[in-house]
């Protein structure tokens, strides 16, 4: 049996300030032996759940008080008497305070929980919040963005009228799938890409409709900027890209506020991209749009294998690597959807003409 | 120790880290539960601050918990509320009278709650502490030092100021002849005039040095509060209090703090205390032959914080 380890102290009856010699020793219960080696010796038992404070003070003495009013008190000497009975399992399961320790374990959980907070605010919170606020963000005023953003991002661009003209009546004879009223834009440009304005309007940069060799491609094209818009995908873009701010307007309920923010960013709509969950969502409505058509589901294949061809640099880097999704990824995902569903291809006149028409009017350009 | 006639200096233990610590630790918990870890924090704060501060070889304690506390801070907060509202209740109404009605309620009312919050903070601060097993206690009514402000606030608006210097002895007064260290009770000597000498000359010498003899006025006005409390027991005047604050040390003292805070950007505030608290300690000593071994338990317990959180609500710094 290991000896017990006797500590020596001063004992406080709570009658008087009177130090009373003390010798204490940890077991069950806290064992103190006052006045020992004298005549006048006496044992005293303090329960562990009857202990009010406990604490190590001055980094040498552990301060004890137990009982009920007044309180009993004992002033242990020696360091390690403290932290043995911190770390005695009896003391831990049976009492009612926390020793006060503070040091550098609690400063390092304390920076940790916070970063951790900060972190997940930032990464976590504040995009969510801004998916959500976007999601709910009443439609009337994200026409007006998409408006003012119209605007500002064409004001440099070359429009071609009469392909506009054109590629509008191209969509009227589609079934839509949409009740957002789409307004399509065609803008003379080398460069291949399209983009989808908040409130329904869509860009068509030319060079992307030259590369096309049928309707079926540009209904893909179509959907799938339909699905950006529909998902409101470019605003929650340009709230997450504006996020702080729009959550400082929105606690000071300032509306005009957010909207002078969004436009502010959406000068930086070219640097932005959708996340490779925007795009995949989109895909599927630009699927989706060629079912409605019964266009050729082939359509949206060559019409990411133009797209392949022109960036052909990005796709050899590892999709891990991209928030854009891989084009052969997204080539392979069309083709596992269209063997899933399958419909009657049926031949649209008035697509083919308008389609024929759109072509001759980005050709001349050149 | 048989009442020999000695001099018996404080001393402060504490250290920066670990109230840095403690300090953190609260901030991150009190942000995290939006101010409702506060009282625990407070709690925490105070325990640290009290236990590392050493007399005769034993250290302070605190004894308050954060559930009282708390209680105390819900109390507090439904008092200030019951004070706003004809506050609010005038300002909705858009009647000038009533406005100015529950103006003056708001006012008067404040007026009226701080020594009363006062006489509670001191009962609860004062029971809470205990040294050497002997609490600590506090005996003054409110209405002491409420007949003692309505009378000072008065005087001095008629005085055209100088009558405060009789107002804070007359609180010191008070305060110092109410509280109790189990049987040992304290007498305050202080003397308005001499007070009000004091800061005069504290004021213009103030001026005419451009700012410096500042640290030696506030030095002269902590050494007289202090070098002023007797201490009695037995019915005796046993001993003294004494401080020896210098100016020029006080000088060193706040401008390294300022220095501190500047250059640590604010985060060396728990050193700044530390050293403060130390500052002060080991400047205080009991001078007589004050038998400390022979105290006995005299007070009683109280638990409301009421009145300390009414103070922490209107940001009134005790002590």
């Amino acid at each position: 049996m290991i000896e017990p380890v006797f500590f020596e102290a001063v004992f406080y009856d709570g009658q008087s300030s009177k130090p009373i010699p003390a010798q204490v020793c940890i077991k069950e219960t806290l064992e103190i032996t006052i006045h020992p080696d004298t005549s006048r010796v006496q044992t005293l038992s303090w329960n562990f759940a009857d202990i009010r404070e406990a604490s190590i003070v001055g980094g040498e003495r552990t301060q004890l008080t137990w009982g009920t009013f007044p309180y009993q008190m004992l002033e242990v000497f020696g360091r390690d008497f403290g932290f043995l009975l911190r770390d005695n399992k009896a003391f831990s399961r049976n009492t009612h305070t926390t020793f006060q320790r503070a040091g550098i374990i609690g400063v390092i959980a304390g920076v940790l929980i916070l970063i951790a907070l900060v972190a997940g605010v930032y990464f976590w919170g504040i995009p969510h919040l801004m998916d959500f606020t976007a999601q709910h963000f009443p439609r009337h005023l994200e026409v007006e963005i998409g408006k003012k953003m119209d605007a500002s991002f064409l004001a440099g661009s070359e429009i071609d009228s009469v392909a506009t003209a054109d590629i509008n009546r191209f969509y009227k004879h589609l079934k839509p799938g949409t009740d957002y009223e789409i307004e399509l834009v065609v803008v003379r440009s080398y460069v291949k890409n399209a983009m989808a304005l908040p409130g329904g309007k869509i860009i068509v940069l030319s060079d992307i409709i030259r590369d096309m060799k049928s309707p079926a491609e540009l209904v893909a094209l179509m959907g799938h900027e339909i699905g950006h818009v529909e998902k409101r995908h470019t605003l929650k873009m340009l709230f997450r890209s504006a996020g702080n701010y729009i959550i400082i307007s929105a606690i000071l309920q300032d509306v005009n506020g957010i909207m002078a923010v969004i436009i502010d960013n959406a000068a930086k709509i070219n640097q932005l991209s959708y996340s490779r969950q925007a795009e995949t969502e989109s895909d599927a409505y630009g699927f989706r749009l060629l079912r409605n058509n019964q266009a050729d589901p082939k359509g949206m294949v060559s019409l990411f294998e133009n797209l392949k061809a022109e960036n052909d640099i990005s796709n050899k880097i590892p999709q891990f690597l991209l928030t854009h999704p891989n084009l052969d990824t997204r080539i392979s995902e069309v083709k596992m959807q269209m063997q899933k569903s399958r419909w009657e291809i049926v031949q649209n006149d008035s697509l083919d003409l308008y389609f024929k028409k759109l072509k001759k009017d980005v050709d001349k350009d050149w | 120790m048989e009442n020999s006639n000695a001099t018996r200096t404080f001393k402060f233990n504490g250290n920066g880290g670990s109230l840095f610590g403690i300090l953190f630790v609260n901030f991150v918990l009190t942000v995290l539960t939006l101010g409702l870890y506060y009282p625990w924090a407070k709690a925490n704060r105070l325990k640290y601050i009290y236990q590392e501060a050493e007399f005769e070889g034993s250290s302070f304690s605190f004894h308050g918990t954060g559930a009282e506390i708390f209680k105390g801070m819900i109390k507090a907060i439904g008092i200030v509320i019951l004070l706003i509202i004809p506050y609010v209740l005038g300002l909705l109404s858009g009647n000038a009278t009533a406005l100015i009605a529950g103006t003056i309620v708001y006012v008067m009312g404040l007026v009226t709650l701080i020594p009363i919050a006062i006489t509670g903070s001191l009962r609860y601060r004062l029971s809470r502490t205990s040294w050497k097993g002997i609490q600590f206690g506090y005996r003054g009514k409110s209405s002491d030092l409420l007949k003692i402000y309505a009378k000072g606030i008065l005087f001095t608006i008629f005085t055209l100021g100088f009558y405060g210097a009789w107002l804070y002895m007359d609180l010191y007064r008070k305060v110092v002849e109410n509280a109790r260290v189990g049987s040992l009770e304290f007498k305050f000597n202080g003397r308005g005039k001499e007070f009000l000498l004091m800061n005069i000359e504290g004021y213009f010498g103030t001026i005419f040095t451009l700012g410096i003899y500042y640290f030696w006025w506030k030095k002269n006005v902590h050494n007289y509060i202090f070098n002023n409390i007797e201490v009695i027991q037995d019915e005796e005047r046993r001993g003294k209090l004494k401080s020896i604050v210098t100016g020029t040390d006080f000088l060193a003292l706040s401008l390294s703090n300022l220095l501190l805070l500047v250059v640590s950007l604010g985060f060396a505030y728990p050193w700044v205390m530390i050293r403060t608290a130390r500052f002060y300690m080991k400047n205080l000593a009991v001078l007589g032959t004050v038998d400390f071994d022979s105290i006995v338990q005299t007070e009683r317990d109280y638990k409301d914080a009421t009145g300390d959180s009414v103070l922490d609500a209107v940001d009134f710094q005790l002590i």
